[in-house]
């Protein structure tokens, strides 16, 4: 017995010793093993390529190309796949020049064809990509997508280097705005696919390939995706091995791992640091902390004006004089955010002469009386950040409301639930937040006449106004047409505006060039791919 | 015993059919569906692209039919493709299915080692400060949940001292090691292992104490054998009876694996899986996770009882 003790006892300090042993082993296997190589967090379902999903952008800042993406400094696109481009008549038809030489990661020569294919497959209704949408400006488009067509019209092959686009009218912005979502896809590989087929090809997770910097060489499900240098690529041989992306499912692990140093790099989409965690991870020295990165996200209370008691615009006015915004943003969001009166983050866009809204409840009763306010009704309330300082703002703002008389009611509900919410027509209210960063046109998508995230909102003049300025290309030029446009949702609160968030983001010192590029975008740019000079990152 | 197996095998037919029609329906249930899940809050997306994705999807068609699609397709050994990342969903469960099966094997064989002995050392040491110690324990493991203890670990172990990583498998992106992989597996087994020890300990020690006392064990004693093959030979094989069971019925599992360990600790499983198909609405993954979990209980359900009519030659089937 006593021998058969001890050999229990050898064994478990054997097993104890290789397990603490392990940690040493492994964590030596890193330090040697990371120099040259970004980790970057990706999240879990974004695998299935920039025809069906935003998520993944971070793969077509590496992979795959546009002909012309957004540089992070928010001014204007920087040249990728088309070297220079034209128009001879003032914006309705666009010439590209494409760059010459460039190879595809398998060899195959980038040519115009892949250029056609794109844009066709983009907009073809058998693959019934969302971001079809982009190209709603393109002659051929609506006959297209009705069956009268079997491509685009206006998409055309000059000769092997230039590709000729015309548009439905005018637009002066269309390479900078429109063209930036659209992925260069190499015909070679999927021409041959069934358009209807091609989500389901084993081109998006085994073999992606692309002319950006870096070249796809492995996917494991769940875990990660690795990239490798692209020696060949033509804005030069980048400067780091590999990018390995590792996929996680919520972020809290995202924010666990940078702590710990096992990723370098995180991603804003989806939430960046949570505001609670933003001193916890201040406090790790291998960290450089943004904290007050603006999102260009403004956040609002969500009206739907088919319902008739929030139809006056006293009721909505009152919402917001109610609501002490300072306030929240100093406790609640530990004081990172900006109070807003109107939708366009950007500066430019917004006159001087705003009405603040000051925090006002006895001005707030004053307007509800006027209008007649019944305080015994109960507004239904969705939202759907449910992270603690999102949940904590709800109910500050529902605490804010009740005081004078407004009884909501708060209800958490997740994307497909909201999504049904909108659709049979019972949505009420709502808290949610909006990506405009990459310029005031955006809020067309959710403020003009008819558009569903409008709930029946419809002002005639913000729509001329928002046409008038499109026809500009200077920025000189469109601003007096969003200032016009700001000021009017700033009275008619059509939307309760409340603050512009932000996304704070952590990067690892080892990472020479992220936490720069980062600092210098004057907001996060959401849903299209960010130009931000990866091939001169380095890792150390 | 054959034609008790038989008999077993085709009444689990009809039990397979009717636990997909019931999820199928209830899934379908959900408000919203795997187009609108996609669509993000933050960007507004056309109508008429909705409708063409759905219709490509298969989601505009009344559910039996919707259904019927998706039986057919079974038949013929298919399982589909994911709506949400377009991949197959044979392809989605094979390559998450081993990493699952690694994690929940090396927590049961943890637990069972660990509770079948520490049950028996409870038993046999009943009433000393030993058996009060491991009992105290027992109950606690019981009650703690494992959501709770996951994150304890990973805070204790990981953030705090940096012994362990936070997440993952392997470390991404370098050639796989199996220390490394042992290197992660460490906290998310524990914090697995911990409530089923707790759970064996418990069933190991009742049984052993039932055991002890028959006139058999007395009898061994009364023989001269030492302790320690009284307690293997005679004691643990008729006290193991109800804890092969417990051990059978908690086989599922192995295969189904924990979501919430997974999701703490991201590890690449079925578990994970499953979470984001169900938040994602992504039918043809979630009717392959149920139907592959469903066969599986069964399976082993059906596995336990032969085992236990080996074990214990006093059970007869007929």
């Amino acid at each position: 017995m006593k021998v058969r003790t001890k050999i229990f006892q050898t064994a478990a300090l054997a097993l104890m010793a290789a397990l603490m042993g392990a940690p040493a082993t492994g964590s030596a296997q890193s330090s040697d093993g990371t120099t040259g190589v970004i980790r970057q967090a990706f999240r879990t379902g974004c695998m299935a390529g920039p025809l069906w999903t935003t998520c993944g952008r971070r793969l077509d800042e590496t992979v795959l190309q546009g002909l012309a993406h957004v540089k992070w400094t928010g001014q204007g696109v920087k040249a990728l796949l088309a070297e220079s481009w034209s128009t001879p008549d003032s914006g309705k038809t666009w010439i590209f020049k494409l760059r010459k030489g460039v190879k595809w990661h398998d060899g195959k020569p980038f040519t115009a064809d892949d250029v056609v294919f794109s844009f066709n497959t983009y907009a073809d209704p058998a693959v019934a990509s969302p971001y079809a949408a982009k190209l709603l400006d393109i002659k051929g488009y609506q006959d297209f997508r009705d069956g009268k067509a079997q491509k685009l019209a206006g998409v055309s092959k000059v000769d092997a280097n230039t590709v000729k686009i015309e548009l439905v009218g005018v637009r002066p912005l269309w390479v900078e705005l429109q063209q930036i979502s659209i992925s260069i896809i190499p015909q070679h590989l999927l021409g041959s696919v069934k358009p209807s087929e091609l989500q389901q090809s084993t081109y998006w997770t085994q073999n992606r390939v692309g002319t950006g910097p870096f070249k796809w060489t492995k996917y494991v499900p769940d875990q990660f995706i690795e990239v490798a240098r692209n020696d060949a690529y033509f804005l030069g041989k980048p400067k780091a091995d590999r990018i390995i992306y590792r996929i996680f499912a919520d972020i809290p692990s995202i924010v666990n791992a940078l702590s710990t140093g096992e990723i370098d790099v995180m991603s804003y989409e989806g939430g960046g640091v949570p505001v609670s965690d933003i001193e916890r991870v201040q406090k790790v020295p291998t960290l450089t902390v943004l904290p007050n990165l603006d999102a260009g996200l403004p956040s609002y209370l969500q009206f739907s004006h088919a319902q008739p008691f929030l139809k006056d615009v006293r009721v909505r006015q009152a919402m917001v004089y109610a609501i002490d915004r300072e306030k929240i943003i100093a406790t609640v969001k530990k004081g990172t955010g900006k109070i807003s009166n109107t939708m366009f983050p950007a500066a430019w866009a917004q006159p001087n002469d705003l009405n603040p809204y000051k925090y006002d409840p006895a001005k707030a009763k004053q307007l509800l009386a006027a209008a007649g306010w019944d305080s015994s009704r109960k507004v239904d309330f969705i939202y759907y950040y449910a992270d603690q300082v999102n949940k904590d703002t709800v109910t500050a703002i529902q605490a804010y409301l009740s005081a004078v008389g407004i009884n909501i009611v708060p209800r958490l509900l997740n994307p497909a639930e909201i999504q049904t919410v909108y659709r049979d027509g019972t949505f009420e209210m709502g808290y949610f937040a909006n990506g405009q960063g990459l310029d005031p046109s955006l809020g067309a998508f959710t403020s003009r006449c008819g558009t569903q995230l409008a709930f029946t909102y419809c002002n005639k003049r913000v729509d001329e106004l928002y046409d008038l300025a499109l026809s500009e290309s200077v920025r000189e030029k469109r601003a007096p047409y969003y200032r016009e446009i700001s000021k009017i949702f700033n009275e008619e609160m059509f939307r309760g505006w409340l603050w512009n968030e932000v996304r704070p983001m952590a990067f690892s010192k080892r990472i020479v060039g992220a936490a720069e590029h980062y600092s210098q975008m004057p907001n996060l740019i959401f849903d299209v791919p960010v130009y931000n000079e990866i091939e001169k990152w380095e890792a150390k | 015993m054959f034609t008790y197996i038989v008999r077993r095998l085709l009444i689990s037919i009809p039990i397979l059919f009717g636990i997909t029609v019931i999820i199928f329906f209830i899934a379908s249930k959900m408000p919203g569906d795997a187009v609108l899940a996609m669509i993000s809050n933050e960007t507004p997306q056309a109508e008429d692209l909705i409708k063409l994705r759905r219709g490509q999807l298969g989601l505009d068609l009344p559910i039996y039919e919707q259904y019927g699609k998706w039986m057919g397709q079974l038949l013929q050994g298919k399982l589909g493709y994911s709506f949400q990342s377009g991949e197959s969903v044979n392809d989605i469960i094979a390559t998450r299915l081993p990493a699952t099966l690694q994690l929940m094997s090396v927590a049961l064989v943890v637990a069972i080692v660990l509770g079948v002995t520490l049950g028996v050392i409870s038993a046999l040491k009943q009433y000393t400060w030993v058996d009060y110690t491991f009992t105290f324990l027992g109950f606690a493991g019981i009650s703690i949940p494992e959501f709770f203890l996951g994150m304890v670990l990973v805070y204790g172990f990981s953030l705090e001292l940096g012994l362990f990583p936070t997440s993952g498998m392997v470390t991404a992106g370098a050639p796989y090691s199996v220390l490394d992989n042992l290197h992660h597996i460490v906290l998310p087994a524990f914090a697995l292992a911990i409530s089923r020890t707790a759970t064996f300990m418990r069933y190991t020690r009742a049984s052993v104490l039932e055991v002890m006392n028959n006139d058999y064990v007395r009898t061994a004693r009364a023989k001269g054998l030492n302790r320690f093959r009284v307690t293997t030979r005679h004691i643990l094989r008729n006290a193991m009876i109800p804890v092969v069971t417990v051990i059978g019925l908690s086989l599922p599992v192995l295969f189904g694996g924990s979501v919430i360990i997974e999701m703490i600790f991201q590890w690449p499983g079925i578990g994970l899986m499953f979470i984001n198909a169900v938040t994602g609405r992504d039918s043809p993954v979630i009717m392959g996770y149920v139907l592959m979990s469903a066969t599986i209980v069964l399976a082993s359900n059906l596995l336990t009882d032969i085992a236990y009519g080996w074990l214990d030659p006093r059970i007869r089937y007929d």
